[in-house]
This record gives C-alpha cells, structure tokens and sequence, in this order.
C-alpha cells in the first residue's frame, strides 16, 4: 500500500507546477468575523489540483451561551486554520480561468479572550451557584466549496474573485451547576467572497 | 364576458380567503384579562433533563407598601421564591403592581410605570418582563406567541386557557394563565430545566 501511494507520488511530482497565492477574505458582511487573510499554494500534479492554505480568523464575541444571537455563541478569539481542498479548472480563451472546488478545513492555535470567559463564568443560577463553569469553545474541522473566477492580467500572474461556503461549527464545553457536563456544537454559516492574487511556476 | 367576471370573482374570492389562512397562523385572537394575585404559597417541583433536582417555594404577599427609588407605592405584590436546586438554596424576591395597562415592574433600578411585568390584557405578542426563566433571576423580555385551549405541565397537571411566551431566541418559555399565574417556567439554554406548578 505504502509502495503504490509512493509510486503516485513519485509520479505525480514529474508534472508538478506550483502556484502561491495570496488571499484577501470579504469580512464586511460578517457580523462575527473581523478579519480572514490566507496564503496558500495550489499544487497542479498530473493526477490533480490541491489547494493548501494558512488562513488567520480574528472573531468578536457575537451572542453568548446566555444570550445567542440569531442563533450564533461566538466569543471574543483568534484561530488559525489550515484549509486543504481538491479542485478542478476550466480555461476559457487563454486568459480566463474558473475553478471550483471541495475540501476540509482544520482549525489550530486558538486565543481566546479570558475576559470574556470570566464574565460568561461570572453569571449566577437563582439558586446561588455558579450557572457554568469550566467553560470552552474549539472550532471543529469542517468542510467547505468553493467557486472561483481567475483573469490572468499578465502571463502567469492571476487575479481571482472566489465565493467559500461553509459551516462553522463552534464545539462548546462547560459544567452546568458544578455538576452536569454539557458539550454542544453552535453551527453557523460564513460565506465569504474573496480577492486573491496567484503567480504560476 | 360574464363568464370571465365569474372566472375573476372566483380567483379574488380564493386570494382573500387564502390571505385569511395565512393571518390566522401569525397569530390568534383570544386573551386573557387578568392574573389573579392573593396572598398563597406554592410550590413549584424543579427538573434537569427530566430528572427533579429542587423545588421552588413561592410566596405571594399583596397589598404591600414599599418605596422604590424614594417613590413610594401602595397595594404592591411581593412575589418571593425561595428556589432549592442540588441542596443549595437562594431566595429572589419581585416586586409588582397593577396599573391601568397591566402589572408594572417595580425596583429601585427600574421604576418607570411604562415597564410592564405583566402587560395587559395578554393577547397575541404581549410583553412580559421580569426573573422568567427556570434557572437565572435574571430579568428577561417575553413575548406572548401561542395560546393553549388545555394545556399538560411536566407534572402532568392539566391547566385550562394557558398563554405561552418565549423570549427572543426561543430558549426560555413561560406557561401562564389567569387563575393559577405561573404553571410553567423553561430554560433550554443549558441543560433542559423546568420549573412546574404542584397544585396537589
């Protein structure tokens, strides 16, 4: 098994072209979302195109485990996040190209605001007792399509507009009334378009 | 013509009556006029995820005068409850009183005759204001979104002409009606908690 998966490598890696990108997410329309830059390479092999990416996400608390808004538990943090997807590509009269898309998206190095979890820990039961305790979030792996329009303005340098779509999934974890673990999953959509510029090797 | 008159009457009559359908899901017209207030106890059995963890022992005192922010008010309501959940004990105490257009909220924080604790008659989209939910005292905002003919609390006790108000997620719910106050209180933000009226 080991052997042929290196075999496909080793083929694959004959007819390997290389292309850094740079992306600018659209954050305006998000009510949660501050900032979500990217880098990445696309890796075109004879057998397919991968995208591999860092992304940095910068939230800002919208809605709490007390008060959820529109359905959203987000607390005040920052993640990074290491998307890894398949895509296919179309050319269209040499200097257009659109490409969609699929793959999964996992999440690393969160910062939250203590703060934030002080005072969602600070709230009290009418019987006296802390209400929630030991309280966490962690963003889960989640999967994601993507769409993307490219121009190539000159030779092997690209500009793309893209649209992502996904589902958040905010895994939350605390102790109700000092004795019940509770573990539950928020979901929330955050579908981004995007700006992104990509040099071909 | 006259043919395509009918064909067009039929059609608007179908329009109008399809439009009634639709406004008789938004909402629905019965009310409730008051909320009988004496002095009593009672007790309401609490629960998490179906299982009964505490009780919640409520006073209700009327006729009472307090001040409020150097205001003073007569014939007040003093609504204590004195909630056990897993052996610990806490004792929230309310303070009420009718006016014209319902019960206000009184406290020293807020005083205003416009915060309703109660807002009256309860029809369609009333507004409730107050500590609502099974397990904050925290005060929260309600609104009256459904109205129940007969309603079955948790315990299995049967209330007649209950109104059912839930806040803006949905999370936390209130039963009430006119003779018997608060039948049921619910808080789906956590773990399910319920409080439920023991008329037994």
């Amino acid at each position: 098994m080991i052997k042929i998966a290196i075999l496909i490598i080793a083929f694959s890696i004959q007819a390997v072209t290389l292309s850094p990108y740079i992306e600018y997410n659209n954050t305006s329309q998000s009510k949660f979302m501050n900032q979500n830059p990217s880098i990445g390479i696309n890796i075109k092999t004879a057998l397919a195109q991968v995208r591999v990416g860092i992304e940095y996400l910068e939230l800002n608390n919208y809605g709490t485990i007390h008060k959820p808004i529109n359905g959203h538990i987000i607390t005040n943090q920052t993640d990074w996040a290491c998307p890894i997807g398949l895509e296919a590509a179309w050319q269209w009269q040499n200097k257009i190209r659109v490409k969609v898309g699929l793959g999964a998206k996992f999440y690393f190095a969160q910062t939250i605001s203590s703060n934030d979890i002080e005072t969602i820990e600070s709230k009290k039961a009418n019987n006296g007792e802390a209400l929630i305790s030991n309280y966490k979030e962690s963003f889960e792996p989640n999967a994601f399509a993507r769409v993307e329009f490219g121009y190539e303005v000159i030779p092997k340098l690209v500009i793309s507009f893209s649209k992502t779509w996904q589902q958040m999934k905010n895994h939350i974890r605390y102790t109700y009334l000092n004795q019940y673990a509770v573990s539950t999953i928020n979901e929330f959509s955050y579908d981004p378009i995007s700006l992104s510029i990509q040099y071909h090797f | 013509m006259i043919q395509y008159l009918y064909r067009f009457s039929i059609i608007f009559s179908l329009f109008i009556g399809l439009s009634g359908c639709s406004t008789a899901e938004n909402g629905f017209s019965n009310t409730i006029n008051d909320i009988q207030f004496s002095n009593q106890t009672r007790r309401m059995v609490i629960t998490i995820n179906s299982n009964q963890v505490g009780t919640n022992n409520m006073t209700i005192l009327t006729g009472i005068y307090k001040s409020f922010n150097g205001t003073p008010h007569n014939q007040c309501i003093n609504i204590s409850e004195n909630i056990t959940i897993n052996g610990e004990t806490q004792t929230t105490t309310t303070f009420t009183k009718k006016i014209v257009s319902g019960y206000m909220y009184l406290s020293d924080e807020i005083s205003t005759l416009s915060t309703a604790y109660i807002q009256l008659p309860i029809a369609y989209n009333s507004r409730f204001f107050g500590p609502f939910s099974a397990i904050s005292s925290e005060n929260v905002t309600l609104t009256t979104v459904g109205f129940h003919e007969t309603y079955t609390n948790q315990l299995g006790q049967t209330f007649e002409n209950v109104m059912e108000a839930h806040d803006e997620s949905g999370l936390i719910r209130l039963f009430i009606n006119q003779a018997n106050y608060i039948i049921q209180k619910e808080d789906y933000r956590y773990q399910p908690t319920i409080q439920s009226l023991d008329n037994n």
